[in-house]
C-alpha cells in the first residue's frame, strides 16, 4: 500500500487506522515503548527538505515499532551532490527497503518514486502537494477530543495557497464529514478552489460559529513570483492573526507547525491550553505507527501487539 | 534538395532519393480538397502521381504494393510547428531523428523553430540547418528564422537575410514577443517578404513558473496555475497591433498598382501558435469575421487531453501552453471544425529522459507528437464524431500550407508523389518503441489508438515503410 495522497484512503480505512493508533497510543504510555511487530523489516526515512516533528515521529515510530530505520537527509546525501530522484530512489530500492517515507520540495514526487520502487511509499509531505500523514494526525487529535469527528465545524486559516497541509486536510476532514470552511486573505486562496465547493471567506468573524480554529503557517519560503502575496507580516497579523481573546467560548486551535509566533498566532496562544498544537504531535506518533503497520499488514502474520 | 524556383522563396530542403517507380493498388484514395474520393490505383513514376483512378494498367515491371490494399491514401501532412533541436540540441533530436518521426507520422513537409543552439536568427545559421537538412532529412524540412536577435526580444533579428536564405516564416517560438515595439518593427521591416509572423502567446509576467492550468486541478494538487489569460491577454493585444498594422497596410496600398515599383508589400499574415483557450478562441473568432489577417494552430494534446490528468503527475503532460479544462478542449474543437482555427501544428518538442523522468515542477515542457498526430485525432475526434475525416486531413495538409504560402500537396495526377497511406483499421497501444524520433517524451504513452501509417512518399521515394502488424 501507497499513501501519497488523503484521496488514496476511504472512510473505513481511515477508522481502522485510528483504531490501531488507540493501541499505539496505549503503548507510547508504557515505560517499555517498544513492540517487536515489524521486527526484520526496513523503513527509509528520505527528508529532502527540513523537517523536526514530521522526520522525528516517523523515525521513532520506526523504531518503536522494531523496525530497521534509515534516514537520508538532503544536505548529508548525494542530493547535494545533484543527484536526481530518479537514482535516488532506485539506489535505496536496492537494499530492498520495505516502505519509504518520503518528503520532497516539489509536487507529485511520492507519487514518482512509486515508479522506481517495490516499496510502500508514504508521502511525508511533497512541496505544495499534500501531507496526507498530517491530515489523518489532525483527524485522530480531533477525534481524541470531540469523539465522532463528523458535524464538527472547522475553520482553516491563513496561507491555504501554498499549504500542503491545507490539501490534505480540506479533502480528509469533509470525507469524515467535517464541516470545512477556508478564511485568510483572497491572494492566499488557490485559484480554482471555488470549483470544489469549500466556503471561503476574507475576515475573522467567519471564525465565530466553528468549533476548531485550523491556524497555518505562514510559507515565506515558498514565496514565489514578484508579487507578495500580503502587503507585510505586520498587516497580516493584525487582521488575520488570533490572539486569545478573539477565541469564542469553547474553541480549540490547531496547527501543523512549526509556528510563527507572533504571525498567524500571538505567542501567548501558542502556549494556551485551547491549543492542541503538542496533542497534535502525540497524536502523530501513534498515527504513524499505525500507518507503518498497515502499509505492510497484507504481509505480516502477527497480529499488532496492540 | 531545393525545390523553390527564386532565391527569396521559403526552401523546402530534404535528402534526394532516386525516383521509384510503384503502383498502389485497391486503395481508398481521399484528397477531399481536392475533389478526389476514390477506390482504385495510384501509379508513381519519376517522382510523380504518373497515374490514379479505379483500375491503373501496369506498366511492365513496376513495383505493385499490393499489401497495402484496403489502405487510405491522404495528400502529405504537413506540420508548422516543430522543434528538431539542431544546431545544439542533437541529444534530444537531430534532422535525421526528427524526419524519421515526422516521415512515420505521415508528414512530407515539417518546418523547424528557431529557438536552437545558437538560434537561427542569421541568413548563414537557416543556410546551414538547409544544407544539413538536403543531407540528412527523410521529409522536407524547413526552417523558422527568429523575429529577435537570440530570441531576446530586444532587436530585429536580419530578416532580410533570413528571407534569401529561404526561411519560411518568422518566430521567436518558446518566448512571446513581449514589446509592442518590437513587434510592430517586425511586422513593419518584414513587409513584401511574404513570410507570416508566427506568434507565441504568454504574458511571462503571469504564468512565471507556472505548471499546469489555473483551475480546479490545480488548486487540488496545488501546483502553480497558468490562467488562460496568460494566453488571451497577449491575443488581445496583437490582435489590436495586427487592425492597426492592418489600416496602415491599406493605405500605404490604396490606389497603387499591385506590382508598382514602390508598392511597400503587404504587411505580414499574422498566425497564433498552439491556442489553447475558449477565452483565445473567442478573440480569434472575432478577429476573423472583422476579417484581419491571422490564422491559429492548435496541438493534437490540447485538442484531447485535459487538465484532469495532470493528477498523474506524468512530466509528459507538462506542457506549453498547458492542457486546459474540459470546457477549453471543446472550444478548441468547435474552433478547429468550423475554421476558427485552420490548421493543426505538433509541437513536437523531443527533450531526453533526465529532462522528464524529475519531479513535474522541475520537468521542461513539451511532448513529442509527429508520430502520434493523426492517429490520435482521428482516433479522438473523428471516431466520435466531432470531426470530418476530410477536415482532418485538411488541416493537418492544405490548410498548413496556405498559412504558410507553401504548395499544397495534391492526388492529382502530374502532381508531385507527397502522399502518405494510412491503415485506419490498425488500432496500437503507443510505446516507446512506435516512437521513431530521438525521444520517447509523448503524452500519447499507453493510449491505445485507431489509424496507422504504412508508407510515407515525398518526391516519389518512399521514406517511411511499415509491413501490416510490425512495430
Amino acid at each position: 500500500m501507497h499513501l501519497i495522497s488523503i484521496d488514496d484512503l476511504t472512510v473505513p480505512e481511515i477508522e481502522n487506522l485510528f483504531k490501531l493508533s488507540d493501541g499505539f497510543l496505549e503503548i507510547a504510555s508504557r515505560s517499555i515503548k517498544k513492540v517487536p511487530t515489524l521486527r526484520g523489516r526496513t523503513v527509509v526515512n528520505v527528508f529532502l527538505e527540513p523537517s523536526t516533528r514530521t522526520q522525528s515521529s516517523f523515525e521513532l515510530a520506526g523504531k518503536r515499532l522494531s523496525a530497521d530505520v534509515i534516514n537520508i537527509k538532503e544536505s548529508s546525501s548525494s542530493v547535494a551532490k545533484g543527484e536526481s530522484l530518479k537514482d535516488t530512489i532506485l539506489t535505496l530500492e536496492s537494499y530492498r527497503p520495505d516502505i519509504i517515507v518520503m518528503r520532497h520540495p516539489r509536487v507529485g514526487a511520492s507519487r514518482m518514486a512509486t515508479r522506481y520502487t517495490n516499496a510502500s511509499v508514504v508521502n511525508a509531505g511533497d512541496g505544495m502537494g499534500e501531507h496526507p500523514t498530517q491530515c489523518l494526525l489532525d483527524l485522530y487529535s480531533l477525534r481524541r477530543v470531540y469523539g465522532e469527528p463528523a458535524g464538527l465545524k472547522v475553520a482553516i486559516v491563513g496561507d491555504i495557497l501554498r499549504s500542503r497541509v491545507a490539501r490534505s486536510d480540506i479533502f480528509g476532514f469533509r470525507k469524515m464529514g467535517i464541516d470545512v470552511r477556508l478564511v485568510g486573505p483572497p491572494t492566499l486562496m488557490p485559484p480554482g478552489i471555488e470549483y470544489w465547493d469549500v466556503p471561503v471567506h476574507s475576515d475573522l468573524e467567519a471564525l465565530e460559529e466553528v468549533d476548531v480554529i485550523y491556524l497555518l503557517r505562514m510559507q515565506l519560503e515558498r514565496a514565489k513570483g514578484k508579487v507578495p502575496p500580503v502587503p507585510s507580516l505586520r498587516e497580516y497579523s493584525r487582521v488575520w492573526g488570533l490572539s486569545p481573546y478573539r477565541l469564542k467560548a469553547g474553541q480549540r486551535v490547531m496547527h501543523p507547525g512549526p509556528i510563527n509566533r507572533g504571525v498567524e498566532l500571538s505567542a501567548d496562544l501558542a502556549d494556551d491550553e485551547r491549543s492542541l498544537i503538542l496533542h497534535q504531535v502525540e497524536s502523530g506518533l501513534a498515527v504513524r505507527m499505525a500507518i507503518l503497520y498497515q502499509c505492510l499488514a497484507g504481509s505480516l502474520t502477527e497480529e499488532p501487539a496492540a | 534538395m531545393d525545390t523553390s524556383p527564386r532565391p527569396s522563396a521559403a526552401r523546402l530542403a530534404c535528402r534526394p532519393l532516386r525516383s521509384e517507380r510503384f503502383l498502389l493498388t485497391g486503395v481508398r484514395l481521399f484528397d477531399p480538397e481536392h475533389g478526389v474520393d476514390l477506390e482504385g490505383d495510384l501509379l508513381v513514376e519519376e517522382g510523380k502521381i504518373a497515374a490514379l483512378g479505379d483500375k491503373v494498367a501496369r506498366p511492365p515491371g513496376v513495383d505493385v504494393l499490393d499489401d497495402l490494399a484496403g489502405c487510405w491514401v491522404f495528400p502529405g501532412f504537413v506540420d508548422p510547428h516543430v522543434h528538431l533541436r539542431t544546431p545544439g540540441y542533437e541529444y534530444k533530436e537531430d534532422l535525421v531523428s526528427g524526419s524519421l518521426a515526422a516521415a512515420a507520422g505521415g508528414y512530407v513537409t515539417v518546418v523547424a523553430m528557431a529557438n536552437t543552439d545558437p538560434v537561427i536568427d542569421s541568413g548563414p545559421a537557416a543556410a546551414w540547418v538547409l544544407e544539413q537538412a538536403a543531407r540528412d532529412a527523410l521529409v522536407r524540412i524547413g526552417q523558422v528564422g527568429a523575429v529577435s536577435k537570440g530570441l531576446r526580444g530586444e532587436e530585429l533579428a536580419e530578416m532580410r537575410e533570413l528571407a534569401d536564405a529561404g526561411v519560411v516564416a518568422f518566430s521567436d517560438d518558446g518566448r512571446p514577443v513581449t514589446d509592442a515595439d518590437l513587434l510592430q518593427h517586425a511586422l513593419r521591416y518584414a513587409r513584401g517578404t511574404g513570410r507570416p509572423l508566427l506568434l507565441h502567446l504568454e504574458d511571462k509576467s503571469l504564468s512565471l513558473d507556472g505548471v499546469m492550468h489555473e483551475g480546479k486541478w490545480s488548486a487540488r494538487l496545488g501546483l502553480r496555475g497558468i490562467s488562460r489569460a496568460c494566453e488571451s491577454g497577449p491575443l488581445a493585444r496583437d490582435l489590436e497591433i495586427v487592425r492597426y498594422m492592418a489600416a496602415e497596410d491599406r493605405r500605404l496600398t490604396e490606389g497603387r498598382g499591385a506590382a508598382g515599383a514602390e508598392a511597400p508589400g503587404h504587411v505580414p499574415m499574422v498566425h497564433f501558435q498552439h491556442l489553447s483557450a475558449a477565452d483565445s478562441v473567442a478573440l480569434m473568432r472575432r478577429a476573423k469575421d472583422e476579417g484581419l489577417p491571422v490564422t491559429a494552430e492548435a496541438t493534437p494534446h490540447h485538442l484531447l487531453l485535459t487538465d484532469e490528468h495532470l493528477g498523474s503527475f506524468d512530466p509528459n503532460l507538462r506542457v506549453n501552453p498547458p492542457l486546459r479544462s474540459a470546457a477549453d478542449r471543446e472550444a478548441l474543437v468547435a474552433a478547429l471544425a468550423d475554421g476558427t482555427i485552420d490548421c493543426l501544428g505538433t509541437d513536437h518538442a523531443p527533450h531526453a529522459p533526465q529532462e522528464k523522468e524529475v519531479p513535474i515542477e522541475d520537468a521542461l515542457n513539451g511532448t513529442v507528437g509527429l508520430e502520434t498526430a493523426f492517429a490520435a485525432l482521428y482516433t479522438g475526434l473523428v471516431l466520435t464524431g466531432d470531426l470530418t475525416l476530410a477536415r482532418l486531413v485538411e488541416v493537418m495538409s492544405g490548410a498548413p500550407c496556405r498559412v504558410l504560402g507553401l504548395v499544397e500537396p495534391h492526388l492529382t495526377e502530374a502532381a508531385p508523389a507527397d502522399f502518405c497511406v494510412v491503415d485506419l483499421d490498425e488500432t496500437w497501444k503507443v510505446t516507446p518503441a512506435h516512437l521513431r524520433g530521438k525521444s520517447r517524451n509523448s503524452a500519447f504513452l499507453e493510449e491505445t489508438l485507431t489509424g496507422r501509417v504504412r508508407l510515407t512518399v515525398v518526391d516519389g521515394a518512399r521514406r517511411f515503410a511499415r509491413a501490416r502488424g510490425e512495430v
